[in-house]
């Protein structure tokens, strides 16, 4: 199978997901755990919401954003699927990528590696899970079509790009 | 590009400040532009300032700006000042770099003095558009200019202050009670400009939520230090009281300049190596530049791609 992004881009030049640990801001955080995720330490005036599904993030910020002020940050903690698609829809609502914490639980160091990842097959756009490295091959359950995970994370639709072959 | 103007009309909307109508020399409609864009206007052979633009943005009919008169300042004010109409000026096209964002929850605006005008152009636009915002104006006793024209704009979303203390307060106020996805915009004084930002900073806002614009023609001196021209292959001292601009500008390398404030962007040169000691307002660091007329060196030595 071809190898949808010639190999001498290196994987941080490319839209890869990336989780820089920042120092955590002194700034009041909206917290949000996502499924079975473990709680991260909460501090004084953080508030804690807890959702079962990522699907709910949209509910949930519609809810919680018009009672916050500018100065919160959203910290977000589940699995790295997840925690993108809350990502998503915090920007959707005008979040900035400053504002946001993201604390995946399933994300070692290597940015390609085999992993539970959400795709979005290109040729007729189903966002569907496979466990998957970037580059490697995967078949669309929406269209059948045979797909090669590029190296592209879209942030809007929280899915890296499955490449038709 | 540049514009040919014609004065069309000069009025004085309070004491020492001169508003000037321009329409094109040609007799065409003057070009539309984003709101918190400037002309930069020649006012000597070679020597251009920039002027945020006051008017209707959107088809402007013709093309306002409002000057402050600065007795000892190089020259650019006292000019404008002394247009009448008839006078044929040459002129920029309009720039920007203080334009609204447009995905803001709603727009803070702080405007200092003269640092009103980029302001009221904001205004226009937000009230044209019906975006939340409120408008917080601080001017000396007597001296405010467009402050009638805001209020007929703005009602009770705006408010103006004299003294330094209420300032702080109403700033403080504005930075701690704005909801989620807001953005601070504040013209003025350097000293203004940095109250505003450090309150925002200290409400825990994000540097992507503040944005300032300073007019201010004095420019604070530093160290002296050495500048590397590695394309020309050239080496120049910039002393204490010199712009880098101007010490570059001597040895006769040519660099495109215009507001010579640090906001206009027009004399961004990419940095090589070498610390920088950054005083623009168009976020030069962020892309590894730096604004010859206002910003240094932080350490002996820095490197230009020039």
């Amino acid at each position: 199978m071809p190898h949808p992004v010639p190999p001498y881009l290196p994987p941080e030049q490319t839209t890869l997901p990336r989780y820089p640990v920042p120092g955590r801001s002194p700034a009041p955080h909206l917290v949000i755990t996502v499924g079975a995720a473990r709680r991260p330490p909460l501090h004084a005036g953080d508030r804690l919401r807890v959702i079962e599904d990522a699907a709910d993030a949209e509910a949930l910020l519609d809810a919680e954003l018009p009672t916050m002020v500018t100065g919160w940050r959203i910290l977000v903690t589940g699995t790295e699927s997840e925690v993108l698609e809350v990502r998503s829809a915090a920007l959707a609502r005008g979040a900035l990528d400053s504002e946001l914490d993201l604390r995946p639980t399933d994300v070692d160091d290597d940015l390609v590696g085999v992993r539970h990842r959400t795709v979005y097959c290109g040729h007729c756009q189903a966002r569907f899970g496979a466990v998957v490295a970037i580059g490697g091959p995967v078949r669309c359950p929406g269209c059948g079509c045979g797909l090669v995970v590029a190296h592209h994370h879209s942030r809007t639709h929280a899915a890296f790009l499955g490449s038709p072959v | 590009m540049t514009l040919e103007l014609q004065v069309d009309a000069v009025s004085e909307p309070c004491p020492g400040y001169r508003s000037v109508a321009f329409t094109l020399a040609d007799g065409g409609p003057p070009p539309a532009y984003p709101p918190g864009s400037h002309l930069g206007l020649e006012w000597a052979p070679g020597r251009w300032n920039a002027y945020s633009l006051t008017g209707p943005s959107i088809a402007p009919e013709r093309l306002h700006i409002t000057v402050a008169l600065r007795p000892r300042g190089s020259g650019g004010s006292r000019w404008v000042h002394r247009l009448r109409p008839g006078d044929r000026v040459r002129s920029t096209m309009p720039r920007n770099g203080f334009a609204p964002v447009e995905t803001a929850r709603r727009h803070l605006l702080v405007a200092g003095g003269i640092g009103v005008t980029p302001v009221l152009s904001h205004v226009r636009w937000h009230s044209f558009w019906g975006n939340p915002f409120s408008v917080l104006y601080v001017h000396r006793p007597g001296a405010a200019p467009h402050r009638d024209e805001l209020r007929a704009l703005c009602g009770d979303r705006l408010s103006t202050v004299t003294g330094r203390r209420a300032a702080r307060a109403e700033i403080h106020r504005m930075v701690t009670t704005a909801p989620f996805g807001s953005h601070l915009y504040s013209c003025g004084p350097p000293g203004l400009t940095a109250v505003t930002e450090r309150a925002a900073r200290d409400a825990h806002w994000v540097a992507a939520r503040i944005h300032s614009e300073r007019f201010d023609r004095r420019r604070e001196p530093g160290r002296p230090f050495r500048a590397v021209l590695r394309r020309s292959g050239r080496t120049v001292d910039v002393g204490a009281g010199e712009s880098l601009l101007d010490a570059v500008a001597r040895i006769g390398v040519a660099t495109p300049s215009l507001c010579r404030s640090g906001v206009c962007g027009e004399c961004l040169t990419p940095v090589g190596h070498g610390a920088v000691e950054h005083r623009d307002t168009v976020h030069a660091a962020r892309e590894g530049r730096i604004a010859l007329c206002v910003s240094r060196a932080a350490g002996p030595t820095l490197e230009l791609d020039l």
